[in-house]
């Protein structure tokens, strides 16, 4: 790393080192400053279903199991025994009233509490050795969800989630609440790429420069007929709060016509207008913009597009279809890419297997988009660990004058909340990476240590004794 | 959607001197050859029109689960029409994943043949370790999997109907599988 | 240890139910006695079986999510007089 006052300077003028997409010592400062005190997503509600039901997930290099305990209550609960620290559930999903370890045999509740210690009386002396009185596998800091949607943060003193969510809440609910019952999730689809985690996150953020040449040979096949130059610039740009996104400019039309020009059926509008707010759907009739791709903060992303998926039906048939992403980090080269097709839990079994189809031929491991995507990612991660991407500040710039002013006024009777721009621009991009600069800034706070089974003692030993 | 596997305990494959068996494994080598060099179209054309090309996420579960790929979810759950639209995109001069192309090697070994009850059709399994390198010097990347395979006379000669691949991962190291398996 | 409380009853020909998770693995059996019928649970791992009656079944279904965890919380061996943990 250059200068770390230097990177972050340069980051919020939007001219961006180019080494930051690859080098040891940012990554160790993104995962102290930024993974381990971010809201983090780790699942949706809809994979654990039903009582007993359990995904494992991860935040860096912490495993957690995501349970929805015997009172129908969401747990993540940190995936080590709390004796020799063995993995507990070493499948990636499956169904348990009781976690039992597999060294030692010490079982826990899916709630975490722990509820069996073999031979406690003989080994440990009962309670006086080791109290497993009100002892529990270790919560995660903290735990919010929203339209099912599950964060997690390991900072237990992290800003509320619903505070740092903000109003990106607006443009979340045209994702995963297209009714009152929300979505279903399928996947994740789970693949190692050899790309730093910011490019994809900055890419769904508010790239849609991109899309008309990294994706021209998917208009060109007939498969998703928007994403030409001419097309993507009439779309508004957003960030608001956490997060930001693209939206393509729909033709004119009510807010039933233009849904349905994007493959809506008339049964999923009519949920669709009964679930969202006045402003959010004149963000469709009055301003025409629908939701493309999106992030929050740090590196969950969203997209929502809307192929030709019927061999045999016309051109202008499309069926839209909507998946999430994480972008995990595994080193400052690798990243792992966890995505999960959404869809309306509402929908009919034909409208979801047809939007299904539609991610998969899109998006994910296999999709047309994504493959191309991922091919250029790479290359740049590459291409930045060498000394000539030291001396290299990547002008992210766009949209912006030389006095900082933005090319383009903002919109000034956009419905969404936040700043919105028509045309091209790296604003979101931007917004993103200021964000990341202000957390790399702010200092850690100390971490607690918890101590098992001990009894609080007078030299004031901290115990986890309630 | 999603296609089940054939338990074939207690089922006897086709000697390895069968002209059936000896037929499913030429075709196989074959495919490979196809699939190394991506002559894609020559490939679809050794497809049934109603191919179903399925490869499902596996996911880690205990043994004692009666699944081990992700509910509902695959990487490929391909009909020709999609598989096609794959095709045509390589086919366009901006299909920047496989442009330069990728080096690939499709191996396939330990092939077993199985008679079904329709008499046109064999069923055949096969192992398939697929070697991809892309770049002058990026780490190659591989993928072990099995293949079910449901192979189909028509017209005098064999074709693909129905293919499952079960990968041996469940996390794909692979930037993407623009590649078929 | 096997429940040899019923170790004449008959039960070949009823089917078996397998159940499994990632912590436990079990076979169900209904088994015939000369004048009723139980529920034969076993864990061919650790070579455990009980044999429950209807009653004994029922009264599983009254129970809630702590005495449960009784039965657990002491593995391989019966409830222990202990308090559970709260």
């Amino acid at each position: 790393m250059n200068d770390l006052s230097q990177m972050l300077a340069d980051v919020r003028r939007g001219m961006i080192p180019a080494y930051v997409y690859n080098d040891e010592e940012v990554f160790k400062l993104e995962k102290e400053h930024i993974f381990e005190r971010s809201w983090i997503f780790l699942a949706h509600e809809s994979e654990i279903p039903e009582p007993g039901d359990y995904v494992v997930r991860r935040i860096l290099e912490d495993n957690f199991i995501v349970a929805r305990d015997e009172e129908g209550q969401v747990r993540v609960m940190f995936n080590m025994c709390l004796h020799r620290g063995m993995q507990i559930c070493r499948a990636e999903l499956g169904n348990a009233s009781h976690f039992r370890c597999s060294y030692h045999g010490w079982s826990y509740r899916n709630d975490g509490k722990l509820v069996g210690l073999p031979f406690h009386n003989e080994a440990y002396g009962g309670e006086d050795g080791f109290s497993k009185s009100g002892q529990s596998l270790l919560p995660a800091p903290a735990v919010e969800t929203f339209n099912g949607l599950i964060f997690a943060n390991l900072d237990p003193n992290a800003q509320p989630f619903r505070e740092f969510l903000g109003d990106f809440a607006f443009y979340l609910d045209f994702y995963t609440r297209q009714s009152g019952d929300g979505v279903e999730v399928r996947g994740p689809q789970r693949w190692r790429v050899k790309s730093n985690w910011k490019i994809g996150a900055e890419n769904a953020a508010g790239d849609s420069y991109h899309t008309p040449q990294t994706h021209r040979s998917v208009v060109e096949i007939g498969l998703f007929r928007e994403p030409t130059g001419a097309k993507r610039k009439e779309g508004a740009l957003y960030w608001c709060d956490k997060g930001g996104g693209t939206t393509y400019k729909l033709p004119p039309g009510t807010f039933r016509e233009r849904l349905r020009y994007v493959g809506y059926t008339d049964e999923m509008i009519d949920r669709m207008e009964s679930s969202w707010s006045l402003e959010q759907k004149r963000l469709i009739s009055d301003d025409g913009f629908m939701i493309s791709a999106a992030t929050l903060f740090p590196s969950f992303s969203l997209v929502h597009n809307w192929p030709k998926v019927d061999a045999n039906a016309d051109d202008d048939e499309v069926v839209p279809f909507i998946t999430m992403r994480v972008w995990q980090p595994i080193s400052a080269t690798e990243t792992e890419i966890l995505s999960w097709f959404i869809v309306d839990k509402n929908a009919t079994e034909e409208f979801k297997e047809a939007s299904y189809k539609g991610y998969l031929m899109c998006f994910g491991s296999t999709g047309m988009f994504e493959q191309d995507d991922v091919e250029n990612w790479v290359s740049i991660t590459s291409i930045a660990g060498g000394s000539m991407a030291r001396r290299l500040l990547l002008n992210s710039r766009m949209g912006l004058t030389s006095a900082d002013k933005p090319l383009n006024t903002p919109l000034a009777d956009f419905h969404g909340p936040g700043l919105a721009y028509v045309g091209y621009g790296e604003f979101n991009q931007r917004a993103l990476l200021k964000e990341w600069a202000d957390c790399i800034e702010r200092p850690l706070d100390q971490k607690e240590q918890l101590a098992m089974g001990e009894k609080i003692l007078a030299s004031g030993t901290k115990g986890r004794e309630k | 959607m999603a296609i089940s596997r054939i338990d074939t305990t207690g089922m006897k494959p086709l000697s390895f001197g069968d002209p059936r068996h000896l037929e499913a494994h030429q075709f196989l080598v074959d495919e490979s050859y196809l699939l190394d060099a991506q002559l894609y179209d020559e490939w679809l054309a050794n497809l049934t029109e109603d191919i179903h090309y399925s490869v499902p996420v596996r996911v880690t579960t205990a043994r004692s689960s009666d699944f081990d790929t992700s509910p509902g979810m695959a990487h490929f759950d391909d009909d020709m029409y999609s598989l096609k639209l794959r095709v045509a995109r390589f086919a366009t001069e901006h299909a920047w994943t496989e442009d330069p192309p990728s080096r690939l090697r499709h191996y396939v070994t330990n092939v077993r043949s199985f008679e079904t009850v329709a008499a046109e059709e064999l069923f055949v399994q096969s192992a398939t370790l697929v070697f991809r390198s892309r770049g002058d010097n990026r780490e190659p990347d591989f993928i072990s999997a099995t293949r079910e395979d449901i192979l189909r006379r028509e017209g005098g000669s064999l074709k693909l109907s129905r293919r499952l691949v079960i990968m041996d991962e469940s996390v794909v190291r692979m930037q993407n599988l623009a590649i078929f398996l | 240890m096997k429940d040899v409380r019923l170790e004449h009853a008959n039960g070949a020909e009823e089917p078996v139910i397998e159940l499994g998770n990632e912590f436990a693995e079990v076979q169900i059996r209904k088994i015939h006695t000369r004048n009723g019928v139980r529920l034969l649970i076993s864990s061919p791992k650790s070579g455990h079986s009980i044999a429950l009656c209807p009653l004994e079944l029922e009264a599983l279904t009254w129970q809630n999510q702590d005495s449960l965890s009784l039965l657990i919380n002491n593995p391989y061996g019966p409830i222990e007089q202990v308090q559970l943990n709260e």
